[in-house]
């Protein structure tokens, strides 16, 4: 009985906590865990867990319909699912988005319930070399998120990467680029930056539209009544969803990673497999499907070093590691063998958190569309209200809103320029990540990286994912126009 | 001048007894207070206060509420306290060894030193052990493994650098007591160390006695960096014991006000947080986490504290 209540207030809680801009998963969980003291350690995880799956989705809804990822994994979503929203087409947005994040949550809470002892295994065998590998994979997909122009979308990404630098170095501890000032030492903080390009610079965006005379983002009579796509056109999404699943839960599994690096990359695969490339960034609901399925799978596979090893590899799987702790649940091999019971218990639970997520998804999906309706003049102020009480509430810091307020100045002036900010936010990310991870593993090559990276199969395998991920459209493009020269000269 | 300075002593003197007896009659506390915690919520730090502030509450009789600021290693947190907070008494603050050690790091020097806290009471201590994987055939003890070092360089991880961080001072005391060659990995935290250590990435992990005893099947901790043993690892001995020196090293937080509280305050404040410490519900919480609790208050935290950094500043050649 409590576990029920504990899995309903946890689904329900975390979708609304999600959906406002600035509440991510993280503090969802680290505010219910003392709610949770009360509670029979099965309800408080199943709970918690709750929180994070469906905060994951929350973030998504607000990300589609007005511009606003609620958590920094939902960023990629906003892409192509504001576009779609644009469009009048809203509600199947948001339908799609639920069905793909259920999907993709059950297939992580699937590997969690019957692969987490060799799973875990597996993801030990990720180190530093491997996570510097598989961040610049993803900075590659900058590329594909450039936009209009190839230049401008660089331009943007490497802005991020520079961005990224500022901050105590992560080597040495020496304070870069941050002219003294004890705020910016921890670098610039990713949520208020990310809300600031998105949603703020959504609103100021919402504002010039509101003086040339447009009053909402659709009309209501523009919209159009379903929730899901027609069959024959979901059925081209389930490839998508199916791929995304099970790379979003690889990557969730691998510690440091995690829902929003996830998103990122199961959106680029997403473009490089689909048949309509030239759709991605233009209301695709492919785009939105990679993304969705990516980030909600990723928080299973999150899970799976947490219980299996105890080795937290997120910050949201480190605040529940407390809460298991302090429920006398101590993760590790016990957790499959003396536990068992009280462990397949809570991921059972988590399974359902996941299907229940979907299930009220598309029960309120036609409601929730109806904020793309929202007068723009009430719309705007709220979103900056939120944003701004959700920046602050992460660290009880001012400075974090003044961030957030710059950012969003910085976003504007981008998009209205043409630059894409979505390559900005990734350099931002990956950068810090390359970069110590780099580091860390020369220092571990001692002195002899060639021999330690042929010592190191993932890395190599990434290696060479790196460079057909560059080079492949360079030869796509000299294979098509020797063939067309050929037809010609034919 | 001399007049003056005299004149000065007795005005402050006068202002010492009157706020004394303000207070007094007052009969504080009188208002919520306010526990402030450099540390995000959900982490360990953040439980500890929660605890603590739970069972403050019974002993004043006021509302205690935890506020997370966390940012730059509690540094904001800090800096707030400080120097823009009233000594009212009202307010009190989560303090390690970064807060008391940090004015001596040499990348991001701090100017406050354990001379602007107000140390009230230490809660909790974890000391540094070193643990190799149960399967290392290299060496099997602490001795082999400094014979060993000697000659081949070893690999192990930190989750910061400097004197503020336990793990590298460990790190450092090897090289510069025993000649052992280390190179340090500087992590993300605790957690990472760890993962690097299971997976066979670094050859031994310098950790506290709360990260191998969690999952004990994984480490064979090989010496323990404390006056005596310890009760969850009592095969475990101290580097003294086994007569290769006399190290100590730990990490710990407690509670501190800021200086220029009213000393009545302060005392009845320490003695407070003193009980709240042992609280028996305090302490169960704090045992379920696997964090020891060990109190120190008033002068005898000072010491404690005072005594570590004495040792830090020999390891790091530091002058105080």
């Amino acid at each position: 009985m409590g576990a029920l209540t504990g899995l309903i207030v946890g689904t329900v809680g975390g979708i609304v906590i999600g959906a406002l801009p600035g509440f991510s998963a993280s503090m969802g969980v680290a505010l219910l865990i003392p709610i949770t003291y009360g509670m029979s350690p099965v309800a408080g995880l199943i709970m918690l867990t709750a929180v994070y799956t469906s905060a994951i989705y929350g973030g998504s809804i607000t990300a589609t319909l007005c511009h606003t990822p609620g958590t920094p994994a939902s960023a990629a979503t906003a892409i192509d699912g504001y576009k779609l929203t644009q469009q009048g087409r809203g509600m199947e947005a948001v339908g799609v988005c639920t069905v793909a994040s259920m999907i993709g949550g059950v297939v992580g809470a699937l590997a969690l319930l019957f692969l987490s002892p060799p799973l875990g295994k597996f993801s030990l065998q990720f180190s530093a070399l491997e996570y510097c590998m598989l961040a610049i994979f993803g900075v590659t997909i900058i590329a594909s998120l450039a936009g209009e122009s190839l230049y401008k979308g660089l331009f943007s990404g490497i802005l991020g990467l520079f961005l990224g630098t500022v901050g105590l170095d992560a080597i040495t501890g020496t304070p870069r680029f941050t002219f003294g000032s004890i705020q910016l030492e921890d670098g610039i903080q990713f949520v208020p930056a990310l809300i600031g390009m998105f949603s703020i610079s959504q609103v100021m965006i919402i504002a010039d539209d509101v003086f040339k005379g447009k009053h909402a983002i659709v009309d209501e009579k523009s919209m159009t009544g379903r929730i899901l796509p027609p069959w024959s056109e979901f059925k081209g999404l389930i490839p998508t969803i199916a791929r995304s699943s099970v790379i979003g839960t690889i990557i969730g599994i691998i510690p440091t990673a995690g829902a929003g690096v996830s998103s990122w990359v199961c959106y680029s695969l997403g473009k490089k497999f689909s048949k309509h490339p030239d759709k991605f960034g233009n209301g695709s609901l492919e785009g939105v499907a990679s993304s969705e399925a990516g980030n909600n799978a990723a928080t299973g596979g999150a899970l799976v070093p947490l219980i299996t090893l105890a080795l937290p590899g997120s910050a949201v799987a480190a605040i529940l590691l407390g809460g298991m702790l302090m429920h006398g649940l101590v993760p590790g091999a016990s957790m499959f063998t003396e536990k068992a019971p009280v462990t397949y218990t809570i991921i059972f639970g988590y399974l359902l958190s996941n299907v229940l997520m979907g299930l009220i998804g598309l029960a309120v999906a036609k409601y929730v569309a109806r904020v793309s309706t929202i007068p723009m003049g009430v719309l705007g102020p709220l979103v900056v209200a939120l944003s701004a009480i959700g920046t602050y509430a992460i660290r009880n810091n001012m400075f974090d809103v003044f961030v957030m307020l710059a950012f969003g100045l910085l976003g504007y002036l981008l998009r209205r320029t043409g630059f894409a900010t979505a390559p900005l936010v990734l350099g931002m990310v990956l950068g810090e990540i390359v970069e110590s991870n780099w580091r860390r593993a020369l220092i571990m090559s001692r002195g002899n990286m060639f021999k330690y990276f042929l010592s190191r199969p993932i890395s190599l395998a990434l290696l060479v994912l790196i460079a057909l991920s560059m080079f492949t459209p360079v030869l796509m493009n000299y294979v098509n126009k020797k063939s067309r020269v050929q037809e010609k000269s034919a | 001048m001399k007049k003056s300075s005299r004149i000065a002593g007795i005005v402050t003197a006068l202002t010492v007894l009157f706020c004394s007896a303000a207070a007094a009659e007052n009969g504080w506390p009188t208002k919520p207070i306010t526990l402030v915690c450099g540390y995000s919520a959900g982490g360990s730090s953040d439980l500890g206060c929660r605890y603590l502030a739970a069972a403050l509450e019974k002993q004043l009789g006021v509302p205690v509420v935890v506020e997370n600021r966390p940012g730059s290693g509690s540094w904001v947190a800090w800096n707030r306290f400080l120097h823009n907070t009233p000594a009212d008494g009202n307010t009190f603050a989560l303090v390690n060894l970064s807060a008391v050690f940090g004015h001596y790091d040499d990348k991001t020097p701090r100017k406050e030193t354990i001379d602007d806290f107000e140390l009230l009471a230490n809660q909790a201590i974890d000391y540094q052990v070193i643990a190799i994987r149960p399967d290392e055939k290299r060496f099997t003890d602490y001795k082999s493994l400094l014979e060993y070092a000697k000659s081949n360089e070893l690999l192990t991880a930190a989750s910061s650098t400097g004197i503020t961080s336990g793990e590298a001072s460990v790190a450092r005391m090897l090289e510069k007591f025993h000649g052992a060659k280390v190179s340090v990995v500087p992590v993300g935290g605790a957690g990472d160390a760890n993962t690097m250590f299971i997976s066979g990435n670094i050859d031994f992990l310098i950790g506290n006695v709360g990260d191998v005893t969690l999952n004990p099947e994984n480490y064979k901790v090989i010496v323990l960096f404390a006056n005596e043993r310890d009760e969850q690892l009592p095969d475990v001995p101290t580097e003294k014991e086994l007569g290769l020196g006399d190290y100590v090293s730990f990490s710990a937080r407690g509670y501190a006000y800021m200086k220029g509280v009213d000393p009545e305050i302060v005392a009845k404040m320490t003695q407070a947080v003193s009980a709240a410490i042992q609280d028996p519900e305090c302490l169960e919480n704090m045992r379920k986490m696997g964090v020891n609790v060990e109190l120190y208050s008033g002068d005898a935290y000072k010491k404690l504290l005072n005594d570590q950094l004495e040792w830090r500043c020999r390891i790091w050649d530091v002058k105080r």
